[in-house]
């Protein structure tokens, strides 16, 4: 059980962090469950990475190198890539994105970097944000990665290929399928991941929290303002 | 709009302060004041809407970094509504091209 009975989360978040957290710990496509779990212990020190702190105070986070706080299991340049996910996302600029895959990552060990991170991420949130103490890392499970990737994705000008999909809008007068969606689709188990734990947060209509659409929107758009979140 | 971006303007949406508070608190990591807030919030909110508040707030944490991760596009529509009030609110300065002009080397 990942939170006390007695806080007022549905048993749909409940059972969507518990299956997400379980998930993470075994092997993915391009990571075994040991490595995804390494993710989510190096995105958790760079909340208190000095390295990290010192990039956030300067004018370009690039001007700054040096050595990492935390883990040290997986190779550098991903620990560098977590760390930065994890503590300065709003700075993250298609320059450095074009080195880390150029030579250390491939585009699907990126995509399912970023779902591990950001999935963790939404449950260390909520469970710091409750007042609760960090869940117990996931158990590593053996296995070896599948390689599976959708060797259909399309270009539409981010940084990787996304799940193709039509762009028609829905009732709502929003995408059917928001390019948000979309963006992970190079490794659907990625897209699996994060939105497994995402969903039973939030809807673009028809709310199902206790607060009204207009108030999470309101949510929704301070956050992305705090972190700088173009989208 | 402007208020998303603006820390003191408003916006008349209900509870309007008591969102942002919280919203800011769990997204810098401001536990202990966040703890205060919370109790606050129970209070005039109510516990659910307290609670379901933070729901959201964790839940952008994640999704921000996605596509801050991905360089995703705005959608085409969103794109063609949005472009006066991205620049009024400041959003536009969150774009990938003028990120990569402000921290590039």
């Amino acid at each position: 059980m990942m939170y006390p009975e007695h806080l007022l989360l549905s048993s749909d978040l409940r059972q969507a962090h518990l299956k997400s957290w379980q998930a993470i710990g075994q092997a993915g496509d391009f990571f075994t469950g040991a490595e995804r779990v390494a993710m989510v212990e190096t995105a958790r020190a760079a909340v208190s990475c000095d390295l990290c702190q010192r990039r956030k105070e300067a004018l370009s986070p690039y001007s700054i190198s040096g050595h990492h706080d935390g883990p040290q299991t997986l190779p550098e340049e991903i620990i560098d890539l977590i760390h930065r996910l994890r503590s300065d996302p709003g700075r993250l600029t298609k320059t450095w994105f074009d080195s880390v895959t150029a030579h250390h990552v491939s585009a699907q060990q990126y995509v399912e970097i970023v779902s591990v991170v950001t999935t963790s991420v939404i449950i260390d949130t909520l469970h710091q944000a409750l007042g609760l103490e960090l869940a117990a890392v996931p158990e590593a499970s053996p296995g070896e990665p599948r390689g599976a990737f959708n060797a259909a994705a399309v270009d539409i000008g981010g940084w990787v290929p996304v799940l193709d999909a039509p762009e028609d809008l829905a009732d709502h007068g929003l995408p059917g399928v928001p390019n948000i969606v979309r963006s992970m689709g190079l490794v659907p188990s990625a897209v699996d991941l994060f939105f497994t734990a995402f969903r039973p947060h939030y809807s673009l209509s028809d709310i199902h929290l206790s607060i009204s659409q207009a108030q999470a929107e309101f949510v929704a758009a301070r956050v992305s303002s705090i972190n700088e979140c173009f989208y | 709009m402007a208020s998303v971006t603006a820390a003191q303007t408003t916006v008349g949406v209900a509870f309007e302060e008591e969102l942002r508070g919280l919203s800011d608190a769990a997204i810098h990591g401001d536990w202990e004041k966040l703890k205060v807030l919370r109790a606050q919030a129970a209070k005039t909110l109510g516990p659910q809407q307290m609670t379901d508040a933070l729901v959201v707030a964790a839940a952008f944490n994640g999704i921000t970094r996605v596509a801050d991760a991905t360089g995703i596009p705005l959608d085409p529509h969103t794109a063609a509504t949005t472009q006066q009030m991205r620049e009024q609110t400041g959003i536009q300065r969150f774009s990938y091209l003028e990120k990569s002009a402000r921290y590039d080397l």
